[in-house]
């Protein structure tokens, strides 16, 4: 129950960082989780994920493919960024609060952040993610929030 | 009049490019470069000349008339064709290497050919933006049969999207969601399954070797030529998810990663005589005949190897501090740390970041303590000031060295009633005593080794055929809490009866589970084992036994190792007990001598022997 009350927060959050990105010139358009279907097929799904791989990209391909917003901006960047986030949470989020790592460097080159704003994005993710970590019902959430929380930092730093 | 035919004659020529190369090569040369060696490489054709791809769409001939110059013609035929709404369909896009190759041997095709725009192929090209392809070996798995040798991917790498998300190409059988593991095996053995070529994320992989299976990969960039690079990226292209049939032993990873190198690579694994082909033979030969090839060596190094190697690299105090926190996580707090300096619960937090991932099932979620402990060291993690440990990660188990997979040997052997000869063969892979690189340390892994025994009257019978005998065992390096690491074994086959006067073959099965430790900076592991096993000529209970093992295996140096085994077996009517010992010196990679002693309690019967052994 607590795990379905945090899925709803985290999903509210999704919309509202994304109504906030749209001022921004990057990480603009539908959020990849919630507009393209990727967070949608994977709430509906409801199974555990850990790190099964063929899951997420079986999902992923289905998602994008149902997607009804602007089916060319889900197929960009942001869908490919929120695959690796999934993907590669676990690593993401131990480099983010090592304050770097390859993995962190791959998800900012696939978002097209220049390099010189690296050390500036990951200290913004980092902060987000710290507050995230602080709260007992985010660590009891699955890896699917987890993953949504993780891209609304990096939409926000961005 | 005469202009206007000379006018329909000219159109009709530019029209028709098919009649203007036709005419133009010379009929001798196409029947000539059909027999080249890069064409049938090219058609992913067997040594005999016939097509291996099972699916319709990669060959232009019919199966039933198939040769190659019957393919070539076909597609010199295809490449004239006009090009329709679509040009991807066309086959000068669908078959990228046939027509580089094609325009480096026919000049005069070359000239005519039409130059299109193919999206899929651009797209394929420019989304990898690849400037180099790097050769992937996963380090083996004893948790699944097919990754028992390793496996082999190729890496296509960027300079612009960052090392991680560079496409991967994979090779692999494709194998229905949940199939029983016997079928599985099975069908992997007889050619009961479908294989391809497919593309990835290297995340993907990494993911699953490094952080699931706790697989090292080893990388190895290749220093390819601009054509050499290119010619290669277009064939990978052509083979896309192309239909193979998969044999788990001889039409594997190996093989097909190897036949595909071979364009533009010498690795002679995919033409070997032998009934098998392993991943690691292919990284051995690509360094023992092109090493110049490879550019570079990089280790991506497991979960597993991550946690050990960084608990290696801690101080005393940080070790005692990570062994009270795991030992007592409801201990850890940033005031617990507050007396060391930042770099020091940098490592601390670090090294228990690593350990709890190697423990947790996050499936479990908070059934499993390990998640909870895992997100409070993360969180604290968080509240320290940034800054990476910066270890240095390294390993020397280097797969691209050692010896070969294959091995012989003839021994001596000496009772006090009796002596003979023992000639065997081990077609791969490696045993406690000479598990080297790339392989698992104190563990075993054979299939199909057969041991022949020559009596004194020159008499030739089967000692033993083992079909499969696994020894998997993990060492708790870190000596924390739940780094016990369970072991197992696996031996099924045929053997005689030790206890009986000329006893009979009799097939076999023996597993046992188990924990085991490792001491001396991982030279020397014990292993002890609860087991069961049938051992009988006769399909009745008689053959029914329980059993424990106890093995201490150690390694002196490079060269020199030796094994204990103490194995007590209890059947319903009779038990056997054996004290096995054995000494190994490697005189170089590819030969060892063997020290042999047995004690079999219950006949009161002392062996020993010597052997020589060679690897191939």
């Amino acid at each position: 129950m607590k795990s379905k009350m945090f899925t709803s927060l985290a999903l509210l959050a999704v919309m509202s960082v994304n109504v906030h990105a749209e001022d921004k010139k990057v990480g603009t358009g539908p959020n990849p989780f919630s507009d393209c279907g990727i967070g949608a097929a994977l709430f509906q799904n409801n199974k555990v994920l850990a790190v099964t791989s063929n899951i997420i990209w079986d999902i992923g391909t289905t998602a994008v493919t149902s997607a009804t917003a602007s089916p060319e901006t889900c197929n960009g960047k942001t869908v490919t960024a929120a695959k690796f986030i999934l993907e590669s949470y676990d690593n993401l989020s131990e480099e983010a609060a090592r304050g770097e790592g390859e993995h962190l460097v791959a998800l900012l080159n696939i978002m097209e952040v220049n390099s010189t704003r690296h050390m500036e994005v990951i200290s913004g993710i980092r902060s987000e993610m710290s507050s995230n970590l602080a709260s007992t019902e985010f660590n009891s959430a699955d890896k699917k929030a987890k993953s949504i929380a993780f891209y609304n930092a990096l939409v926000a730093a961005i | 009049m005469r202009y206007y035919f000379y006018a329909v004659l000219l159109l009709a020529t530019l029209l028709s490019p098919k009649i203007a190369i036709s005419q133009s090569i010379d009929s001798g040369l196409i029947p000539q470069l059909a027999n080249e060696k890069k064409w049938h490489q090219l058609l992913f054709l067997n040594e005999q000349g016939e097509p291996t791809v099972s699916n319709d769409g990669f060959y232009l001939s019919q199966y039933q008339d198939f040769s190659p110059e019957q393919e070539l013609r076909n597609t010199l035929r295809a490449f004239n064709e006009p090009v329709g709404n679509n040009p991807n369909n066309h086959a000068l896009c669908k078959y990228k290497a046939r027509k580089i190759w094609l325009e480096s041997q026919l000049p005069v095709f070359n000239q005519k050919i039409k130059n299109i725009k193919c999206p899929s192929f651009e797209e394929f090209k420019n989304y990898t933006q690849i400037d180099s392809i790097s050769l992937v070996f996963a380090t083996g798995y004893l948790g699944n049969p097919a990754s028992y040798y390793g496996h082999l991917l190729l890496k296509l790498n960027t300079s612009s999207l960052g090392r991680l998300y560079d496409p991967a190409i994979n090779f692999g059988a494709d194998v229905p969601p949940d199939e029983n593991m016997l079928i599985y095996i099975i069908k992997g053995l007889v050619g009961g399954y479908s294989s391809s070529f497919t593309t990835q994320g290297f995340f993907y992989h990494l993911q699953n070797y490094g952080e699931n299976e706790f697989r090292d990969l080893w990388e190895y960039q290749l220093d390819l030529t601009d054509e050499e690079r290119i010619f290669l990226i277009a064939h990978l292209w052509e083979l896309q998810n192309r239909k193979f049939t998969y044999y788990f032993l001889n039409k594997n990873c190996a093989f097909f990663m190897a036949n595909a190198l071979n364009l533009v690579l010498n690795i002679p694994a995919s033409q070997s005589w032998k009934p098998w082909v392993a991943p690691q033979t292919v990284v051995q030969q690509l360094a023992q005949f092109q090493p110049e090839k490879i550019k570079k060596r990089k280790y991506h190094p497991s979960r597993q190897s991550r946690l050990y190697q960084r608990y290696a690299k801690l101080s005393e105090s940080e070790i005692a501090l990570v062994t009270y926190f795991a030992e007592n996580p409801e201990k850890l707090s940033i005031e617990a740390l507050e007396n060391e300096s930042i770099p020091s619960q940098h490592n601390v937090l670090d090294t228990l970041i690593d350990y709890y991932q190697f423990l947790r099932q996050p499936e479990l979620k908070e059934q499993d303590p390990n998640n909870l402990h895992y997100s409070k060291v993360l969180s604290l993690r968080y509240q320290l000031p940034s800054g990476n440990g910066h270890v240095l990660f390294n390993s020397s188990n280097v797969p691209d060295l050692g010896r070969p997979l294959s091995r012989s040997s003839l021994g001596l052997f000496h009772t006090e009633s009796d002596s003979w000869g023992i000639l065997s063969i081990r077609p791969a892979y490696y045993d406690p005593l000479d598990s080297s690189y790339g392989h698992v340390r104190h563990s075993g892994l054979s299939m199909g080794e057969i041991k022949m025994r020559i009596s004194q009257n020159k008499a030739t019978t089967i000692e033993s055929l083992n079909l499969v005998n696994i020894l998997n065992v993990r060492q708790n390096y870190t000596m924390l809490p739940g780094d016990q690491s369970h072991s197992w074994f696996l031996q099924v086959g045929l053997q005689r009866k030790l206890n009986n006067n000329n006893p009979p073959l009799a097939g076999f099965v023996h597993a046992g589970y188990g924990y085991a430790g490792s001491f001396i900076k991982d030279s020397v592991s014990l292993a002890g084992f609860f087991g069961a096993g049938f051992h009988d000529t006769k399909l009745d209970s008689s053959g029914l036994f329980l059993s424990t093992n106890l093995i201490l295996n150690g390694y002196l140096n490079d060269l020199q190792a030796w094994n204990i085994q103490l194995e007590r077996k209890y059947g319903f009517d009779q038990q056997a007990t054996a004290l096995k010992a054995t000494f190994r010196h490697k005189v170089n990679d590819a030969m060892d001598l063997r020290f042999n002693y047995r004690y079999q309690k219950e006949i009161k019967e002392n062996l020993v022997g010597v052997e020589v052994g060679w690897y191939w």
